[in-house]
């Protein structure tokens, strides 16, 4: 007995045992606690709740929603407004950090003071403070009635109304693939067919299937046109009220512009991480190739920099993405905000939360997983010699 | 405009005339003078921080010198853009650390510059680069990508992928230094066939048997000046100067 609690192999295994035995021991107890708890205080634990109607409503959907919508529904609506706020918040961090970051590593002195400043002072603000500041802005905005108008929008303080096509919700989808497509495809064609055709016929192909999925898209359009009604739905003042587009809320906007604006100081130190990981040597080289300081910078030094970049800049959108979860703070009905108010309408907060975990593992999960395979695929083939 | 800035024929390949670099307050290079005729091969040592190196980077404007006159194929390098994209066209550089684009294959480090500066057609830059691999005796690398070669093969397709760009003049900057003894000979035999071929070539180095077997001209630099000048013969069995016997002395005496 002694010689094998000696035994290097047999004390590994008893460790490893009685940490899984502890820990399933743990999770049992927890469970067991809280049905006889939820039980005394007389809330069926289950899942039924998500098929009954909530009896209340959310202040945005891209979705129809009505009070009487049951709870999944609902969740759904919530998941698709913290991806569309997370998606917009990376999109726009994404862009002022490659911007500042660029500000940060270039030769001009003023421009690299900007870039420090703005690091300097957007990272070290809180970010549910930079939520409220863009709130109070912009509800601080004028009325409806003194509008800021441009490109057929209106900038008012219930909110950003954006033009929409009056097309049918499925054309409309639909047409937003085809225009995707319309870039994607000849991309990929461009990859594919590098080595075997000559490269004005893949000019000619590139271009074709391009035109072929634009023209789809507006024959979607056309088709999924609404009856008797203008293509597009402008927003107009009617009476003391704005009518018609799509009303983006302040809530939205606070958020999207706060996360942009702080999740972009971030984003401008990986950047400038990145370009400053390119080694100066293979700048030379590609200078002394005779390369012009444009084609340097996009052959050899974005593409360095972004290999570099990718890694952290994933974490950063794993991040920001939950970020979105501020919402609350404001009011934008997020993932979270809904889960939130489930729990007090409903009491079902284990499984409310349970929900909302395994979603927000979900998304992040599977952004994790893209970035993962953007950076197999384009990692640095062999040793790497720093120099 | 395009004729205004080639690179002329005739006249000597490099003309330095009383140049002067500073970094910051440190005085790097002192009224250097050197003139390199086309086709010779001059192989420039010294002690490190003798200025050899900054030198050679004043020759294609990889460092901008302050003060003298450098002419490059008959072209003055001045801040004229044109003239310095005219010059590093006609102009090879072999770095120390090779500096291969890690993300491209061997192939493709080696027609990028071609295809994109001299406007050839994706399968004549190619025939091209295979031709320089083979010269540098790796043609079966080409696909693969430089992480994936040892040092000295990373070396002879920086090699290659100077010499696809048919310049006039090569410049090796401490070719061999950063390579384990036995990757030395396989790169120096390549640069002993190039100047065999009569390419135009100026290179730091310490390798003093290159210099004996292949060089026209050894310059000994120290100090930011050119100390000495003389054919290598001359160079390692009479010198006159008291520092250059001194560095021959630590480089030659184990």
């Amino acid at each position: 007995m002694v010689s094998l609690l000696r035994n290097q192999r047999a004390r590994n295994t008893l460790l490893q045992v009685l940490y899984v035995g502890s820990l399933a021991a743990m999770i049992l107890a927890c469970v067991m606690i809280a049905r006889q708890n939820l039980a005394q205080q007389g809330i069926t634990s289950g899942f039924d709740f998500l098929f009954k109607s909530t009896g209340w409503d959310v202040n945005f959907s891209l979705l129809p929603a009505t009070a009487n919508d049951p709870y999944w529904w609902f969740f759904l609506i919530g998941v698709i407004n913290t991806l569309f706020l997370g998606c917009t918040g990376l999109f726009l961090a994404t862009i002022v950090g490659t911007i500042v970051g660029l500000a940060r590593t270039s030769s001009n002195e003023l421009a690299r003071l900007l870039g420090r400043t703005y690091v300097d002072i957007f990272r070290n603000i809180p970010l549910i403070l930079q939520v409220f500041f863009w709130y109070a802005v912009i509800t601080h905005l004028p009325t409806p009635r003194a509008a800021h108008e441009a490109f057929g929008m209106l900038l008012t303080s219930r909110g950003l109304y954006v033009p929409v096509p009056n097309v049918g919700g499925v054309a409309f989808a639909a047409a937003i693939l085809a225009v995707i497509a319309a870039i994607a495809l000849p991309v990929w064609l461009g990859r594919t067919s590098r080595l075997s055709q000559p490269p004005g016929e893949r000019r000619g192909i590139q271009l074709t299937t391009a035109a072929t999925a634009l023209a789809s898209a507006a024959i979607l359009l056309a088709l999924g046109r609404l009856p008797d009604l203008p293509l597009l739905d402008f927003p107009a003042l009617q009476g003391l009220n704005l009518k018609g587009g799509l009303r983006i809320p302040p809530e939205f906007s606070a958020l999207a512009i706060a996360i942009a604006i702080y999740g972009g100081s971030y984003i401008a130190e990986i950047v400038r991480g990145g370009f400053k990981a390119v080694g100066k040597g293979q700048m030379e080289a590609a200078l002394s190739l005779g390369l012009s300081p444009w084609r340097v910078f996009t052959l050899v030094k974005l593409p360095l920099a972004l290999r570099a970049m990718l890694p952290i800049l994933a974490n950063q959108y794993v991040w920001l993405m939950k970020a979105t979860t501020m919402g609350i703070a404001v009011g934008f009905t997020d993932f979270f905000m809904i889960v939130a108010l489930t729990i007090n309408h409903s009491g079902q907060t284990l499984e409310a939360i349970g929900i909302l975990m395994a979603g927000f593992l979900a998304i992040n999960l599977s952004l994790a997983a893209v970035f993962n395979r953007i950076n197999k695929t384009i990692a640095l083939k062999g040793n790497q010699l720093r120099g | 405009m395009i004729s205004d800035n080639s690179v002329k024929s005739g006249g000597p390949a490099v003309r330095i005339e009383n140049l002067d670099k500073y970094y910051g307050t440190s005085h790097a290079l002192r009224k250097v003078n050197l003139s390199v005729e086309r086709g010779e091969r001059i192989v420039v040592c010294g002690p490190s921080g003798s200025g050899k190196s900054t030198m050679i980077r004043c020759i294609n404007r990889l460092e901008q010198h302050n003060g003298g006159r450098i002419t490059v194929l008959g072209t003055e390098l001045n801040d004229d853009v044109g003239n310095i994209d005219g010059i590093r066209r006609e102009v090879g550089v072999v770095f120390q650390h090779f500096n291969l684009f890690p993300h491209m294959t061997v192939l493709e480090n080696c027609t990028i510059a071609p295809m994109i500066v001299r406007k050839r057609p994706r399968a004549e830059a190619e025939a091209t680069a295979r031709r320089y691999l083979e010269k540098v005796r790796i043609p079966e690398q080409a696909m693969k990508f430089p992480g994936q070669l040892s040092g000295g093969q990373q070396q002879r397709v920086a090699i290659a992928r100077a010499l696809c760009m048919q310049p006039q003049l090569m410049l090796f900057d401490e070719p061999t230094s950063a390579l384990d003894p036995e990757m030395i000979a396989e790169v120096l035999d390549v640069m002993v066939t190039l100047a065999s071929e009569g390419m135009t070539m100026i290179c730091v180095t310490h390798e003093m048997g290159f210099a004996r077997r292949a060089a026209d001209r050894v310059i000994f630099m120290d100090g930011g000046e050119i100390v000495e000048e003389a054919p290598p013969e001359e160079f390692f069995a009479a010198s006159r100067n008291e520092r250059t016997r001194q560095f021959l002395s630590q480089v030659l005496g184990h």
